[in-house]
């Protein structure tokens, strides 16, 4: 998102400035991924309602791994909370160790997602319901519930890599926190995004 | 601002007079650049639109007639020179989708907020100029996809402009529901992530980068305009991307989000249940209604500056214009369902979105109402903008009012899908969105390219395209009433609604003269782009801010400092000042009305600087670090 | 500058206009030809080829005129300008009058149409409710069309009036509270008129319970209608999309042989195409053998259509086509052997039950008329009603309405003996969208009776439908429950 064109910001009077310009478009950015998942879920809601009525909703409890990934979300949201805070006070290797250690734990998240669909797929409810099943799309929603959030995982595993990479180059310090900055929020709404996503997916069978 | 820095922006404007011809004109991340970019297509665009609607006026207003000539351009579409019906469904749609998405949302929203931002908020360039030039070739890409559908053998999508599934959904349904729809979804997909790259930029850099003293009671209303266009795509345009991702997956994937009990001629009963058809409209027109507003409010904004600056006045009640625009903003997401109450919705619903939408023409009236205030006592000057302007005006009370009938539920049982409904619209935010377009061109042309418009031509333009459009448009007021639905290849099936043939022709036969009309502009445009008459820093002596910068674009906009602004941008014919005009960036002791000393901004300084880093030389970095390198 | 651009411009302009002009114009006359033989569309009996001659000549010369005045101007007018240095054409006035001339003319246009096509524009409602309707759009005609000239006159008005003159200042006038609480205010109070009465014309048209209200059930496809009665038991049978045979049983009622006959043709669709997929290599030996004996230059089109469906067998696609429809006729089966035996779907309501290609209706009677969609989203439109309600697949929908005018009396009133009411469709559903309508009759009951009896009904009563051998049921999976006839689905609709 910065690699380029940084001349126009630095030629900005400074006086202007309310918040980086561009950490901004990473929180407008966000908000426009909240529209996304609350059409997504507001559509989920409308059809449960409609499906239950019907007899068309097969409910279902979520993959145990699905549980497992919640934890894994939480954990590395601390971890990135701890890297942002090393990197705040000048701790650079710890920052370092942190976001690795939260990379990881994305990494295993996505795992534990994919897992969490195969789980799925073999008890019977694939993304697009047998044929002969009625009621098989409110697996259609969880798997695009989940897969766009999965999408939205990765693109912050980019973003994590591209810290860490900064990070070992030591580009990563306490005059130099935007990137990092950028990273710990996206990564926390990635993660509150799941703990919403799994809560709804859980009360709203 | 120490005056090295003030040198080192010198020094960094000047260095980028020599880029290559790539980063200059193609891949340029120049704000005024993109917005040109953003111009060319759109007006590229709008006249495949335009073209399309004349095709499908002569269907219309000669249905039995053969056009040997239609059957050497379009070949199987028109076989004996006879429009194919399913190609006439083609034209309908696409021609829609242009003049919505292409020309009214990123040929408007995004020519002159590109342009403008930065410019009347005093910023070098936008948030991330970088975003910006993904914007633009994300739309190009769009737009290329979007006529590619036109070469696929089953056709463009041709389910109306709204794709309504199961029509859209079903590849059997008809023709036009095969590839050509899948490229439809995908140039929209496209579409989206451009608009909203576009509107974050748009959103960061007005709250963000504006100069000293540029409150935000000091912007102009075409910022406020363009503001809240940017927030309203920012919320909306990700649900139209729920919507379009729902029929991907039951397009190509067989999932049944929007499909139930369905028996189709040739396939049979479909495994499909559980679905809803009216999901997709929900979804839709959460989109689709504040998409009006899109394609309007930089229209209204435009339209503010010209009249205000031709009319030599302050804009009449500018606190009110800004509440109008807001309330507009918050309301067009609340009153979709007007566009679905004979779904079969729930009856309380419709009359609490009735309520809701009949709200709407309250802030609208402001509106029409500010501007005859505007004019009156002015000293009005008859530039092709200031026409344009006057006749969005006109457009927009005129088809505004139609709206009055359309929000209103028991009214719509009748009119709903009529003609009534397409002369609405094409008034209130087709001609006057394209009119504020128009004006938008001929007032910053002089910005755009440094040199005038010839206004003779304007003239004619403008007067052509003004009385060509009410011909076609205001006739189908008539028409709907008499309750002939829209979309419909030929009336003669219908024995009554031969009485409307001649209308037919009338209206096809403005169409023209606007299509005509249409040339005189684009000569006048490309002639100008580069034999017009040279154009001074400040041609219509307005007090805004991009009229401070020099006619040769550089890059950062400014040579020097960025202007610091001393008052509100409507400061025209004040009694105590000589000439009829008061820049804005100009000092002086008085504010001006209703606006306060400058501010000094105690917001928190941000020191850092985005480190100049390219994914090469971090990964060549990372490499040195782990070959035992000293980092440093 | 100026002198040297247009001098050569403007006759370049004239030639690219008059290029332009040629291609899009010229066919009407040079290349235009009645068109006998279109079955596509019946060519309306008024219209006639020399109307589009005049109209093409006339305007012909209108745009060669335009463009004659634009070159004169320019070349002329710009040339003088630059010599004498003084203005020929003063355009502030030239705008300002126009202004003037347009507001005049245009109320003259809006004024002769409204004199000329004013039968037309809301047509002689024929529903009880649609004189509140008309009611309902007089009332904000009035408001809106007051509104609509005041603000019109004044914006043109204003723009001669104040039209630039050298040495005037305008006046600085930027903000007066009191203005804008009136023309927020007086707004609001006409809006919340308009509201009000509109929410209670709507809660009436909606929402009144009709007690004596008969059901027609009216059922939408591509592309056409049909009208369902249902009988002498005055209930109708079941329906499902799964029963649906356009030859037989083209609403897919609950009849049970019928039904039993089309699960059995299907199941003898699925084995042949079972068969056809096992024998796909065969089948694309005969098929090569064939075009082996053919050429391109002489057979064209066949030479390449076969040489595509090769190519589908080649890569699968063929196979994977058949497979989908074996899959999808097996859903169906098993949806249909779900059924079979309830006794709820297959009660025998619908064997009295009458399809008809024309809807009659008795004057003064209400009805309600039930939609359902069979494949896309239609909309039944009756403009003389005042009726329209989407005909949606999967979701039944309604409209209830009373006739008040008979076909007869409309005729006389519009003095027209051609007149007839239809029903069509007003939503975008495909090629043939423009052509999907059905008659309908307003008539006396008696006349009524008599056309009902003639309807033939769903299954003739002395002559029964042959019975079909016992089928061997299948136990299935599928949940009885989506395989009956639903009826309003309410939540979705309600839900939002």
């Amino acid at each position: 998102m910065q690699n380029s064109e940084s001349r126009p910001l630095r030629l900005q009077p400074k006086e202007a400035f309310r918040m980086n310009p561009r950490e901004f478009l990473l929180w407008l950015l966000i908000v426009a991924s909240i529209m996304l998942f609350a059409a997504f879920t507001s559509a989920y809601i409308l059809h449960r309602k409609d499906g239950l009525a019907n007899n068309q909703w097969i409910q279902f409890d979520l993959p145990v791994q699905f549980t497992y990934s919640l934890i894994t979300a939480g954990v590395s949201s601390l971890f990135m909370l701890l890297a942002y805070r090393a990197a705040k006070n000048d701790e650079l290797a710890q920052n370092r160790i942190y976001l690795a250690v939260t990379l990881i734990l994305g990494i295993v998240f996505c795992l534990l997602q994919y897992s969490g669909w195969k789980y799925l797929t073999a008890i019977g409810l694939p993304f697009v319901p047998h044929e002969d099943m009625v009621g098989g799309i409110s697996a259609s929603f969880l798997y695009v519930v989940t897969v766009f959030h999965f999408l939205h995982v990765i693109g912050g595993l980019f973003l994590l890599g591209f810290s860490l990479i900064r990070s070992l180059r030591l580009q990563v310090h306490r005059k130099n926190l935007l990137l990092i900055r950028v990273t710990n929020t996206y990564w926390h709404f990635v993660g509150v995004l799941w703990i919403y996503l799994f809560l709804f997916l859980y009360f709203a069978r | 601002m120490s005056t090295a820095a003030a040198h080192g922006a010198h020094a960094d404007a000047h260095e980028h007079h020599h880029e290559s011809f790539i980063r200059k004109y193609i891949f340029s991340t120049d704000h005024k650049m993109i917005s040109r970019q953003f111009l060319i297509t759109g007006i590229v665009m709008g006249v495949i639109g335009m073209m399309m609607s004349i095709l499908f006026r002569l269907q219309l207003a000669w249905p039995d007639q053969k056009f040997a000539i239609l059957e050497f351009f379009l070949g199987r579409w028109a076989k004996g020179g006879v429009l194919d019906a399913n190609f006439y469904m083609a034209l309908v749609t696409i021609h829609g989708t242009i003049m919505v998405f292409y020309v009214l949302t990123a040929g408007l929203s995004g020519t002159f907020s590109n342009l403008l931002i930065p410019l009347q908020c005093g910023a070098r360039d936008m948030a991330s100029p970088f975003l910006n030039m993904l914007s633009y070739w994300f739309f190009f890409l769009s737009s290329v996809v979007l006529c590619w559908s036109f070469f696929v053998e089953t056709g463009p999508a041709s389910a109306g402009w709204t794709v309504y599934p199961p029509l859209s959904a079903l590849e059997k349904a008809m023709p036009g529901s095969g590839f050509g729809m899948t490229l439809w979804l995908v140039a929209i997909a496209l579409f989206i992530v451009s608009a909203l790259l576009g509107g974050v930029n748009y959103i960061s850099t007005v709250l963000n980068m504006r100069t000293k003293g540029m409150s935000m009671n000091r912007l102009p209303l075409t910022i406020w305009a363009f503001f809240f266009t940017a927030i309203l795509g920012l919320l909306s345009f990700p649900v139209l991307l729920g919507a379009a991702l729902f029929l991907i997956f039951d397009r190509s994937f067989g999932t049944s989000f929007y499909l139930s009990d369905i028996w189709l001629n040739g396939v049979g009963a479909l495994e499909n249940v559980g679905g809803s058809p009216i999901l997709y409209q929900h979804l839709f027109w959460f989109l689709g209604h504040p998409e009006v507003y899109i394609i309007l409010m930089p229209a209204l904004g435009i339209t503010s500056e010209v009249i205000a600056t031709n009319a030599r006045k302050p804009i009449f009640g500018y606190t009110a214009m800004v509440i109008s625009l807001m309330g507009i903003s918050v309301l067009s997401f609340i009153v979709w369902g007007h566009h679905m109450f004979i779904t079969g919705m729930n009856p309380f619903l419709g009359s609490v979105f009735m309520f809701l939408t009949l709200v709407i023409a309250v802030p609208s009236a402001v509106k029409v109402f500010n501007y005859l205030t505007t004019l009156w006592r002015g000293n009005i000057r008859f530039t092709p903008a200031m026409l344009f302007a006057i006749g969005l005006v006109s457009f927009f009370i005129s088809g505004g009012l139609t709206g009055i009938y359309l929000g209103n539920a028991a009214l719509d049982i009748n009119l709903h899908d009529s003609y009534f409904v397409v002369a609405h619209f094409h008034l209130v935010m087709g001609s006057a969105a394209i009119f504020g377009m128009f004006s938008g061109i001929y007032h910053w042309f002089p910005k755009m390219f440094g040199r005038l418009m010839n206004n003779t031509l304007g003239y004619f333009h403008f007067w052509l395209t003004f009385i060509a459009a009410y011909l076609v448009f205001f006739p189908m007021h008539f028409m709907g009433l008499a309750g002939v639905p829209r979309r419909y290849y030929a009336f003669s099936v219908l024995p009554e609604f031969n009485v409307w043939l001649e209308v037919n022709q009338l209206i096809t036969v403005a169409a023209i003269m606007a299509g005509f009309a249409q040339v005189l502009f684009l000569w006048n445009f490309f002639y100008s782009i580069y034999r017009g008459k040279k154009s001074g820093p400040n041609p219509w002596n307005s007090n805004t801010l991009e009229w401070s910068t020099p006619v040769e674009h550089i890059h950062g906009n400014w040579p020097g400092e960025i202007p610091t602004v001393y008052r509100g941008p409507y400061e025209y014919s004040r009694e105590d000042r000589e000439e009829d005009f008061y820049p804005q960036h100009i000092p002086g002791d008085d504010e001006g009305h209703g606006h306060g000393a400058p501010k000094t901004k105690t917001a928190p300084v941000h020191t850092e600087e985005a480190p100049a880093a390219t994914g090469g030389n971090v990964l060549f970095s990372a490499l040195k670090k782990v070959l035992g390198f000293s980092p440093r | 500058m100026k002198k040297m651009m247009f001098g050569w411009s403007g006759a370049k302009l004239l030639l690219w206009a008059s290029l332009l002009l040629t291609s899009t114009l010229a066919p009407l006359s040079v290349f235009a030809q009645a068109d006998p033989a279109s079955d596509v569309i019946p060519a309306p009996k008024e219209f006639s080829l020399s109307t589009a001659d005049l109209v093409y000549y006339a305007y012909w010369l209108l745009a060669l005129l335009v463009l004659l005045v634009i070159v004169y101007i320019f070349n002329i007018g710009a040339a003088s300008e630059k010599l004498t240095g003084r203005t020929v054409i003063n355009w502030t006035k030239v705008n300002a009058w126009l202004s003037i001339i347009f507001l005049v003319a245009g109320s003259a246009g809006v004024a002769y149409e409204l004199v000329y096509h004013g039968k037309l524009l809301l047509p002689e409602a024929a529903s009880a409710h649609g004189d509140s309707i008309d009611n309902m759009f007089n009332w904000t005609f009035g408001f809106t069309f007051a509104v609509f000239v005041i603000t019109e006159v004044l914006l043109f008005w204003f723009l001669f009036k104040y039209r630039h003159k050298e040495g005037r200042k305008a006046a600085y006038y930027f903000h007066n509270n009191q203005l804008e609480v009136i023309w927020t205010v007086i707004p609001a109070i006409v809006l919340t008129f308009l509201v009000l009465r509109g929410y209670s014309t709507w809660h009436k048209i909606t929402q009144t319970p009709e007690p004596k209200a008969k059901q027609i059930e009216v059922f939408g496809y591509q592309f056409g209608w049909k009208a369902r009665y249902a009988g002498d038991d005055n209930k109708f049978g079941e329906s499902n999309f799964n029963f649906i045979d356009p030859a037989t049983n083209e609403l897919g009622l609950a009849i049970k042989p019928t039904v039993v006959a089309l699960r059995d043709t299907l199941m003898a669709d699925t084995g042949r195409l079972g068969n056809d997929l096992r024998n796909l290599s065969s089948m694309l030996k005969t098929k090569a053998d064939q075009l082996a004996k053919m050429s391109l230059a002489a057979d064209g089109k066949a030479y390449t259509d076969l040489e595509r469906e090769m190519e589908d067998i080649r890569n699968g696609n063929k196979a994977s086509e058949l497979r989908k429809m074996i899959k999808r006729k097996g859903v169906q089966i098993q949806r249909i052997n779900a059924t079979l035996d309830s006794k709820d779907v297959f009660n025998e309501a619908a064997n009295d039950d009458k399809i008809t290609t024309e809807i009659h209706l008795v004057k003064g009677q209400p009805y309600t008329f039930r939609y359902r969609a069979r494949d896309v989203i239609h909309s039944a439109y009756m403009p003389y009603f005042r009726a329209q309600m989407n005909v949606v697949p999967g979701m039944m929908t309604s409209f209830t309405f009373t006739p008040t005018k008979t076909t007869k009396q409309m005729q006389d009133e519009l003095k027209n003996p051609e007149f007839n009411f239809y029903l069509f469709c007003a939503k975008i559903c495909g090629s043939a969208h423009y052509n999907m309508k059905i008659k309908i009759v307003v008539e006396s009951e008696a006349e009524y009776n008599a056309w009902i009896e003639k309807q033939k009904r769903v299954v003739d009563p002395v002559q029964p439908a042959t019975p079909v051998a016992p089928a061997e049921a299948k136990d299935t999976t599928a949940n009885p429950k989506t395989a009956t006839n639903r009826n309003i689905k309410p939540s979705l609709a309600m839900g939002f």
